[in-house]
């Protein structure tokens, strides 16, 4: 796939009608978890997120006009600056496995490539550097793109004992 | 040139995904709700008893965007 084949924007309030037929789970809980999400609450609580959160949903748009692949990020503000956290990254099941062809002969995933086009705005947002997802212990797919992407630090959720949270360090200069 | 007669030309130069979005956002405020994220942990809590050791900035980018990755506004 050439970049160009998907488009990568900011969601708007037409786009909820696409999102509610969304799929990007073949049955597993944490995949239905976010299916649900996307095809349900996800979007709304983020077009109408509070400034202080600063909530950002992206989608990645092909050439035919479906969705295939959602990510959302906003602010936890606990330090100066605040820090970011990507709460969801899905890729669409038609589009799973579809590769992006970037210079230099690189190939990242759709995921991938959405993770990467959030960590790009957090930094023109001047984000604080260190970032973080929370993932299901159980989802390989989502830690080994952790992996892939340089949210290697590994440290437990307070919050729930299925869930890791996978911390990065941004770079500090463009 | 009064509030009310800024605010009706602003919003008679809206698309209607424009209008959308700005109606969302006045739900969203008068509902005062904080939101959750999917895990169902409220937005601004999840740092909460986190290990210091994970906002530690270490100098060493693990994270690096490689030409060709979008940006977005």
């Amino acid at each position: 796939m050439r970049p160009d084949e998907v488009s990568i924007r900011a969601l708007a309030a037409g786009d909820l009608p696409a999102l509610a037929d969304f799929r990007c789970s073949t049955g597993a809980p944490w995949e239905d978890l976010v299916e649900e999400q996307i095809r349900g609450p996800l979007p709304r609580r983020y077009l109408a997120s509070p400034p202080r959160f600063d909530g950002r949903m992206l989608i990645g748009v092909g050439a035919d006009g479906n969705v295939l692949v959602v990510g959302a990020h906003h602010i936890e503000p606990t330090l100066e600056p605040d820090v970011g956290y990507t709460e969801v990254v899905a890729v669409s099941l038609q589009a799973r496995g579809h590769l992006v062809q970037l210079p230099e002969e690189r190939e990242i995933s759709l995921g991938e490539l959405m993770l990467l086009t959030i960590f790009k705005q957090m930094f023109s947002l001047g984000r604080h550097p260190r970032t973080f997802v929370r993932v299901d212990r159980r989802n390989q797919r989502s830690l080994a793109l952790c992996d892939r992407v340089g949210l290697t630090d590994e440290h437990p959720d307070p919050h729930s004992n299925l869930l890791v949270q996978r911390w990065g360090e941004l770079p500090q200069q463009a | 040139m009064t509030v009310k007669q800024r605010l009706q030309q602003v919003v008679s130069e809206m698309s209607e995904d424009e209008a959308a979005d700005v109606l969302a956002l006045v739900a969203g405020a008068r509902a005062g709700a904080t939101p959750t994220d999917i895990y169902g942990t409220a937005w601004g809590k999840v740092l909460a008893d986190v290990d210091p050791q994970a906002l530690t900035v270490t100098g060493s980018p693990t994270i690096s965007i490689p030409d060709g990755i979008p940006s977005v506004k």
